[in-house]
């Protein structure tokens, strides 16, 4: 697993990753459609980081296409749950990077809790928590 | 190659699991499993075993990052739980795929949130929380589901 490393990652930054629509999940109570603690549950959770977006003048809502969505978190949730956030831009994204460490389910939950949906599934529930 | 090989073998359990409840004798005093009465399916079944076959279709890099294919051992695991613990009229869970293999199933319903992962094969036990009261539990699994009587809970009407 990388390290922090290159210019840090400031704790305003916000961290996109695409939705596979295997995570969103119903609320059968509310009716409508929350996201899934799954959808971060990897100790090297692959995000476009929103600095770089920034500099390279790219929409965030162009990193994903139908049928997935889009969650943004702030970098400074993400530390505050342990997690380092660490730049791995790559030939085809130089906006990659990836939000690092063990993530056991009361940091899921926070990381869920915590993210806003830039591209929502139809009918999203008010929030994820 | 993968993909099919899995898409069967999920078939295969499932068919093979579905067969088994179908045909079993009814043992009212067998405490392992849940309550089911003779010849019927569970209400669970159905949707369960479409779902299971679309996440074993799943490939590498399903997400669109760097997801691994879930586990065979982790959808027979799920299976496995649900036949064992699941009565008759619990709803269907919703079954996530996790991106390195595991596979989670969870249910947002009746005031509660519950969800239980699988990975390697193992269950990695109970998460649950009741929306009204703010509690919140994590346990192994069937003794969670048992004690906090989630089987009944969860098949509440809304």
């Amino acid at each position: 697993m990388s390290t922090e490393d290159g210019p840090r990652v400031a704790d305003t930054t916000l961290l996109y990753r695409r939705v596979h629509p295997n995570f969103v999940v119903p609320d059968e109570d509310r009716g409508c459609q929350r996201l899934s603690g799954g959808a971060f549950n990897d100790e090297e959770m692959s995000v476009h980081l929103g600095d770089v977006l920034t500099r390279i003048g790219k929409d965030p809502k162009t990193v994903v296409a139908h049928p997935y969505c889009l969650v943004s978190l702030i970098a400074r949730v993400a530390r505050d749950n342990g997690q380092t956030i660490v730049r791995s831009p790559t030939d085809e994204d130089e906006s990659h990077g990836a939000v690092n460490g063990r993530k056991p389910k009361s940091v899921l939950n926070a990381l869920k809790a915590a993210a806003s949906w830039e591209v929502a599934p139809p009918q999203p529930c008010p929030d994820n928590g | 190659m993968e993909v099919r090989e899995l898409a069967s073998e999920t078939q295969k359990i499932v068919i093979d699991t579905s067969k088994r409840l179908c045909n079993r004798p009814i043992e009212p005093s067998n405490a392992t499993d849940a309550p089911r009465a003779r010849g019927k399916r569970p209400a669970w079944l159905g949707p369960v075993v479409a779902r299971l076959q679309e996440i074993a279709q799943y490939g590498p890099g399903w997400d669109s990052y760097n997801a691994v294919p879930v586990g065979r051992e982790n959808i027979r695991a799920a299976f496995a739980f649900m036949r064992r613990v699941l009565g008759d009229g619990v709803p269907a869970p919703s079954l996530v795929a996790l991106p390195r293999g595991g596979l989670q199933i969870e249910w947002h319903r009746a005031g509660l949130d519950a969800e239980i992962e699988f990975s390697n094969g193992l269950d990695l036990g109970l998460y649950f929380r009741d929306r009204t009261s703010g509690f919140e539990w994590e346990g192994p699994s069937e003794a969670g589901f048992q004690e906090f009587r989630l089987g009944d809970r969860l098949s509440r009407p809304l």
